[in-house]
């Protein structure tokens, strides 16, 4: 047998051990994978808070408990792009919901701070809260969001604040939608954890190095396959 | 003059060109049939049969209000399109912000908005159940067409919704039942669903509606439901983790 067979053959043993240690682990990696995505920590005090736009039964009401805990005196919001459902009054834009939910949960009105701007996206509303704090260069700010969504966001943060991003700190807002011991046995978790490892990789190629990162290893690997190729054929010297 | 040497430079150069071309080839099908490759990667998302003799129109409640932006049009249109329609609300798990009245709940919302246009309250129908998600909305369907034997239902949804709501009604509703159901995909103004992957609104609909769609064909109903904490059980929960700053 040629080596080059004895290689693949070796190769294809080890991604099928490979596979059959991660089915019989999943008990432990799945959780796992969940836990990766929460990178929040314990709150610090801080000048303000800022709520990233989603979910308002959780972020709203984990921004409020720490105004109301002492831990930061005002809540910043960003302003989202208007839908055709809040354009036509059929429903408040999401900013809205996320203002009452604060007032309603004990947040004075003067202590909530709307971002005028237009956001999309968590990138969006990064680059809202870079804009707002260029002119607060000492200020530090709780960053909240869901659990799962906190890595992204951390990503997100890095990229736009550069060493800023040291001035801020993530906190998560415990989901009801997503457990991470066993968030693959509901449709809102399995959903959740996957969509957000989506992101990341999106995110990656479209705001970050990974597409020129990828284009590269592609390109490496087709050089490797022509040099392997031409070294094939070129015959062995005579003794 | 013989045939050059299976293993001569000019024969390998050859067929490396070859590959190259082919390769070459490839791509640029790829290129330019790229629309038709996306169009057939959200076909299996998407469900529709025509309303038959339907005289019910049902809507669904999802967390930004109703699914669809133009569904309640399309429901008053309903309405008015023959005297004696109806349509039936399957009532959703109220959110925290509609349990501490920041929202009106999707039936307020949805009766607020048809009798803006028009639409007598008596003609809409609320089957309460506060449904988690749509294998919980089937149930209650269910339930509904059983004690109305005679009644056919149009399902109003999303449209990259539409292919997982027929899977799931189909599997709890069985045969003769679900065949008196119909779906009816409410495209999203926003973007045009022949181009979804232009926008941002369209990669989202089509990439939660295959992780949907992959669940309800992976694992069926979810085998747990999340536990659901009311405004005060949150507030609490919030205030014990975090407590006072120092």
């Amino acid at each position: 047998m040629s080596a080059g067979r004895v290689g693949c053959l070796a190769g294809w043993g080890l991604g099928a051990c490979l596979l059959v240690a991660v089915v019989l682990a999943r008990g432990r990696l799945l959780p796992a994978a969940a836990a990766w995505l929460d990178v929040g920590g314990p709150p610090e005090r801080a000048d303000a808070v800022l709520v990233l736009l989603g979910d308002p039964d959780t972020r709203a009401m984990t921004a409020a408990a720490l105004v109301r805990g002492g831990w930061a005196p005002r809540v910043l919001l960003n302003t989202f792009a208007p839908t055709e459902q809040d354009q036509r009054g059929i429903v408040l834009p999401g900013h809205e919901i996320h203002r009452r939910m604060l007032l309603r949960c004990g947040v004075p009105a003067a202590d909530i701070v709307l971002l005028d701007n237009r956001v999309h996206t968590t990138y969006d509303e990064v680059s809202g809260l870079a804009d707002y704090l260029a002119s607060r260069p000492d200020w530090r700010v709780l960053v909240v969001t869901d659990a799962p969504h906190t890595r992204r966001s951390r990503w997100v943060l890095r990229r736009i604040l550069g060493d800023r991003a040291s001035q801020t700190s993530l906190v998560s807002a415990a989901t009801d939608k997503c457990r991470t011991d066993c968030w693959w046995q509901s449709e809102t978790g399995f959903s959740f954890v996957l969509s957000e490892y989506l992101k990341l990789g999106f995110y990656a190629v479209r705001y970050g190095v990974a597409g020129y990162v990828g284009a590269a290893g592609a390109a490496l690997a087709v050089a490797w396959w022509a040099y392997r190729r031409r070294r094939r054929r070129v015959p062995a010297p005579s003794p | 003059m013989g045939l050059p040497d299976p293993g001569s430079p000019s024969r390998a150069r050859r067929a490396l060109g070859l590959k190259l071309g082919a390769a070459i080839i490839v791509l640029a099908a790829i290129v330019a049939g790229h629309a038709l490759v996306l169009r057939m990667l959200a076909r299996p998302l998407v469900s529709e049969q025509p309303p038959g003799a339907a005289a019910v129109l049902c809507l669904q409640g999802d967390e930004d209000g109703v699914e669809g932006d133009r569904t309640l049009d399309e429901a008053a249109r309903w309405c008015r399109e023959a005297p004696g329609r109806q349509v039936l609300l399957l009532e959703p798990w109220p959110r925290r912000v509609v349990e501490l009245g920041i929202v009106p709940s999707f039936e307020q919302m949805v009766r607020r908005e048809l009798t803006g246009r028009n639409i007598s309250n008596a003609a809409i129908v609320t089957l309460r159940g506060k449904a988690l998600d749509d294998w919980e909305r089937a149930r209650l369907l269910r339930a509904w067409l059983e004690q109305n034997p005679a009644a056919e239902v149009v399902m109003a949804c999303g449209r990259f919704h539409s292919g997982r709501i027929r899977y799931v009604f189909d599997a709890v509703l069985g045969r003769p039942l679900a065949t008196r159901v119909r779906i009816r995909p409410v495209a999203d103004p926003d973007y045009d669903p022949a181009y979804w992957w232009r926008s941002r609104q369209g990669v989202k609909d089509v990439m939660f509606g295959w992780l949907g769609l992959a669940y309800a064909w992976g694992e069926g109903p979810q085998r747990i439901t999340p536990s659901r904490w009311t405004a005060a059980e949150y507030q609490s929960l919030a205030r014990e983790t975090f407590g006072k700053a120092p």
